[in-house]
């Protein structure tokens, strides 16, 4: 009897500690007040010190031993919730943050999760909220995605006040844009004055500038993943703003409450409204504007289900009186459905189009009357899942598709004209890519790796041209419709660790593999709307590059101030430069223009950023070098990149002063761009001209860039609803910044033109320029 | 220029004319470079007449003054079956006798000088005939003076001669003397949008009223130039008039037919002249 009894303890102590031991899965969505997914909010287990964060639609994953246990929920910008939970059983859990203001504000940013700058595994990853890309201010008082974006260390804007950026040492289109996954080919407006995009729909932007995962692709050096607000599932909600340059409107709210909502969001300029008033009869038949729409719907179908539609159109419309015009924009549509084959397994279905194109026009009564077009489009279909295998192990795999469509140019004339129809010919392909990454963590160490396989395949119809040693077109070759005549296979490994030395303290190491097919024919530091997009083909190979990063991360004053330090080594091969005097605008030969060789960047990012209290912001510090190696350009000497800037410097700082005013700043400074001059002149033609040696040899004194913006934010009601005032001021102390250096003959300079000689002269664009602009919440 | 240069300038322009873009002098002093050029300007047409070749000296760029012209160079222009020696007449400036270039044939201009032996070539391509010129008196609009100004149109008719690659450089002289002298002035297309159709009142030219006498001998010359040569006038307007926005490319020099040897260009073309008499002040 005794034995039998101490059986049936010990069966007993084994069925209780193997129910102990048995795991059990907590899943969710975690979404703010308004019920807004929340991307990248974190769960932690305090009991077993681990913990996962949110995907991109705010879904967790978390796998916990049976019994009590308390979880600590927190995100930037909310208050962090802390929930105890006895854990028995699979649950489905649905959190809700709340935001945290400091007082009546919402433009400071704090609550920052206090350690996640030393514990999060990516390194070069940063993510912006719309509420720090609002309180930044920027020419002409809007708030602008590409402008912030550039105050980052690691990125560097192009020309004074435009919005290409460079990444790391990498070319402005080794940028992959996505806006709720569809890609923005041209993300700019008033040829690059502003972006697309409208601050008051983006829910959070994440720039990867280096250990880009796997499920990512297509670009050397950045993917900027933009996402858009779903709409209020409470209540309807809005806000809207009126500047110097434009307005918007955004609504949203719920459908069917907590269920459904959608989302509609405008914005136009108006300073064509003016136009009819001028006293030039050809200035009033002017018009420019631009406008952007961006509309979403969601639907909470069941507990497993989820669909999403959102669409984007922009259009910048430019009507020079009698003469031209140039009109030009992007559009696109995502369909996306989540769906839960289980808690610990989440996947995404997508289906995307995008489009950028433009028109370009002569006046109707001109002889040489035409009309050019052209457009590039790409039809997607994504599939994207995540297995939550443990809390210690993810795995990540999926693929996609994309169809491109590249119209370059068609030029007609729908009436007689001297010009003739001429036609680029189109280009047609298939992107394929599969991908797969693990993720592994410990307490103190975190390691995701995998890889990514990509296809390129080119298919006719198609009219190739081949060329000799000398770039001369030697042949044609034609393609019919449907064949596929060429293709490109690349491996692309990708991985990322971390070692948390102590709760203080860590090192990251990330490297990645990219290959880009897809490039723009551009061969200046700022974007162009007339830029077309061309494939890798027989003649062009596609764009590889390797990065290497390292960091170490530290935070002080109890995670009041975090800092970093970053280095890194990037080689590009096959890079694609165009040659002197190339001639990419309407050219078929356009690969005969074409150069390629090898670049490498390398550099150092120093980061100290305060998040708590009355003064946030950060300081950044980046030295960065780039440079080229390309056959037949400089002699094949090694020669800096146009874009490459040793120093960069941003502060950017906001002070809460009170409960109705805060005072924003930034400083900027950034090297000068390295430039051609001239080593020499002659006549030809009665005329004098330079004559030239290095490319970009010399960095002329003075042309280095700095600028000073203040803004103050003067919050107050109407109505009772919340309202404010932004007061900003660009180039404070009226820097003249270079917006072009060139030389010039003095007979035509209209800044001395007395005598001979010559001069070297800057044009710059934005002195001292205050601006107001004015927003109500409701 | 040809209409995707006209388009690209039109672009630019008007986005300044936008935009109250600000100039401003630097104060830069670029290296003196002692290492001098040799620059060739030399043309042999069709038209029976002294072709000129002058050569100069490049020099330090901000210091432009008058052109360093080169004496003593032994000069001469190889065909394939004659070779025709040039003369120095003007410090630096040597003619041909009077002759004429042939279509189609290929011809080679020499320069020795300083033991250095430079070469440059080029091939004269037929040119079709011009169905008319005419003149309309008419007002333009100057973009630098913010005004319209009074004067007279200069028209083409032409048929376009058919195959892609025709270039054409068009020159006018009043009285005998070039109106259009320098590179800012210069008129020149290729026919990349235009092969083969019926080229129907194209403005060539505007003359300024106050740049007439009251009866004038108003020339067109008509040359269908080389590809190469186009091309090396495009470059140099990239390199001058056309520079100064932020979507320039690179600086880089513009490709002569010398190779490395030598700055400037040596061409020929088929040119023919069509004359027309204008009285100032008939309406």
């Amino acid at each position: 009897m005794k034995v039998i009894f101490q059986v049936l303890i010990m069966v007993i102590f084994s069925l209780n500690s193997l129910l102990a031991q048995k795991n059990y899965t907590l899943s969710g969505f975690i979404t703010d007040d308004n019920g807004e997914v929340l991307i990248g909010a974190t769960i932690v287990s305090l009991k077993n010190s681990v913990g996962t964060t949110t995907n991109q639609y705010g879904f967790f994953s978390i796998t916990l031993p049976f019994g009590e246990n308390t979880l600590i929920v927190s995100s930037l910008g909310y208050i962090s919730d802390t929930i105890k939970i006895f854990v028995d059983e699979n649950k489905k859990l649905n959190l809700k943050l709340i935001p945290e203001v400091k007082k009546i504000d919402e433009v400071v940013i704090n609550a920052h999760k206090s350690d996640e700058n030393i514990k999060k595994a990516n390194i070069g990853l940063v993510s912006l909220q719309s509420k720090t890309i609002k309180s930044i201010p920027v020419v002409f008082g809007e708030s602008d995605l590409l402008k912030s974006i550039q105050l980052l260390p690691g990125v560097q804007s192009g020309v004074e006040g435009m919005g290409g950026f460079f990444v790391r040492g990498g070319n402005s289109d080794q940028n992959l844009i996505i806006l709720d996954e569809a890609v923005v080919y041209n993300p700019n407006h008033l040829f690059g004055f502003f972006s697309v995009f409208n601050t008051d729909v983006i829910k959070n932007v994440e720039l990867y500038k280096g250990a880009i995962p796997a499920e990512f692709g297509g670009r050397l050096s950045s993917v900027l993943d933009v996402r858009t607000k779903e709409g209020n599932l409470e209540k309807i909600s809005g806000e809207g703003g009126i500047g110097l340059i434009s307005s918007k409107i955004s609504i949203d709210g719920p459908i069917i409450k907590n269920k459904s909502s959608f989302l509609i969001s405008g914005r136009r300029t108006y300073a064509d409204l003016m136009i009819p008033f001028s006293s030039d009869s050809n200035a009033r038949k002017g018009k420019f504007y631009f406008y952007d729409l961006n509309t979403k719907f969601n639907y909470i179908i069941n507990e497993k289900n989820r669909i999403y539609i959102s669409g984007y159109f922009g259009r910048d419309v430019n009507r020079f009186a009698q003469t031209f015009k140039i009109n030009y924009g992007n559009a696109s549509f995502t369909l996306r459905w989540n769906h839960l084959f289980s808690p610990k397994y989440f996947s995404n279905f997508t289906l995307l189009y995008s489009n950028y194109n433009y028109i370009f026009g002569s006046a109707p009564e001109d002889v040489t009357r035409f009309l050019w077009k052209s457009s590039i489009t790409n039809y997607m279909f994504k599939n994207d899942h995540s297995i939550y295998i443990s809390t210690k192990n993810n795995l990540k795999f999926g693929l996609q598709s994309i169809f491109y469509k590249l119209k370059p140019a068609i030029i007609t004339s729908e009436i007689e004209s001297v010009v003739s129809e001429f036609k680029l010919p189109d280009n047609f392909a298939f992107e394929h890519a599969l991908y797969l990454s693990h993720n592994y963590q410990t307490k103190n160490f975190k390691i995701t790796y995998g890889f990514r396989v990509s296809l390129l395949q080119n298919i006719g119809k198609a009219e190739v041209y081949k060329y000799n040693n000398d770039f001369i077109v030697v042949d044609t070759l034609y393609y019919p419709s449907g064949k596929i005549f060429n293709y490109y296979l690349n491996f692309e490994p990708r991985l990322s660790l971390s070692f948390l030395i102590n709760e203080k303290n860590s090192i990251k190491l990330g490297y990645n593999r990219m290959s880009q097919n897809i490039h723009l024919a551009s061969n200046s530091t700022a974007n162009f709307p007339l830029d077309i997009w061309f494939l890798s083909n027989l003649n062009i190979k596609p764009q590889i590059a390797d990065q290497i990063s390292l960091g170490y991360f530290r935070n002080f004053i109890n995670n009041k101030i975090e800092t970093s330090i970053e280095f890194f080594y990037k080689n590009i091969y096959n890079l694609i430069d165009f040659k002197d005097h190339a001639q990419l605008m309407l050219n078929p030969y356009l690969e005969g223009e074409i150069r390629t060789g090898k670049g490498f960047s390398y550099g150092a990012e120093f980061f100290i950023r305060k998040n708590i209290g009355n003064l946030i912001g950060w300081i950044s510090y980046s030295y960065c070098r780039s440079f080229r190696k390309i056959k037949g350009i400089n002699n094949d000497k090694v020669f800096p990149a146009p874009f490459d800037k040793p120093h960069n410097v941003s502060v950017v700082l906001s002070y809460n002063f009170s409960e109705k005013i805060d005072f924003s700043t930034n400083w900027v400074y950034s090297s000068a761009i390295p430039v051609t001059v001239p080593v020499g002149g002659y006549y030809y033609y009665n005329t004098w001209i330079p004559y030239f040696s290095e490319r970009n040899s010399v960095r002329i004194p003075g042309t280095d860039y700095h600028r000073l913006d203040l803004s103050v934010n003067i919050k107050y009601k109407i109505f009772k609803l919340n309202a404010g005032t932004i007061v900003s001021v660009y180039n404070v102390y009226n820097r003249h910044n270079a917006f072009a250096v060139y030389f010039r003959d003095k007979s035509v300079s209209k800044v001395n033109n007395n005598g001979d000689g010559v001069d070297v002269v800057k044009l710059y664009l934005f002195p001292i320029i205050p601006s107001v602009y004015s927003y109500i919440k409701f | 220029m040809s209409v995707k240069q006209f388009l690209l300038l039109v672009i630019v322009f008007g986005i300044f004319v936008l935009f109250l873009s600000c100039e401003e002098p630097i104060n830069y002093v670029l290296s003196e470079n002692s290492d001098y050029k040799y620059v060739i300007e030399g043309s042999f047409t069709t038209l029976f007449k002294k072709h000129k070749v002058e050569i100069s000296l490049s020099d330090n760029f901000l210091n432009k003054g008058p052109k360093k012209m080169v004496q003593n160079a032994i000069v001469y222009i190889n065909s394939e079956n004659e070779t025709i020696y040039l003369q120095e007449e003007e410090p630096g400036i040597y003619y041909t006798p009077f002759m004429r270039a042939i279509k189609n044939k290929s011809y080679e201009l020499n320069v020795l000088i300083n033991g250095l032996h430079i070469k440059g070539k080029d091939t004269v391509r037929e040119l079709l005939p011009v169905d008319s010129i005419f003149i309309i008196k008419g007002k333009e609009f100057s973009y630098t003076e913010q005004k319209y100004i009074e004067g007279f149109f200069v028209f083409l008719n032409m048929q376009e001669k058919q195959g892609k690659g025709d270039c054409y450089l068009f020159e006018l002289l009043i009285n005998n003397k070039l109106y259009n002298d320098s590179l800012k002035e210069s008129v020149f297309y290729n026919d990349e949008f235009i092969d083969g159709n019926y080229l129907k009142n194209i403005k060539l030219f505007f003359i300024k009223n106050d740049d007439l006498p009251d009866t004038s001998i108003i020339t067109v010359r008509v040359n269908l130039i080389s590809h190469k040569y186009y091309n090396y006038l495009n470059e140099l307007l990239m390199e001058t008039y056309w520079r100064g926005s932020p979507w320039d490319g690179p600086s880089a020099n513009a490709k002569s037919n010398f190779g490395n040897k030598a700055l400037g260009f040596f061409y020929t073309a088929d040119t023919r002249e069509y004359h027309l008499k204008l009285l100032k002040n008939i309406e």
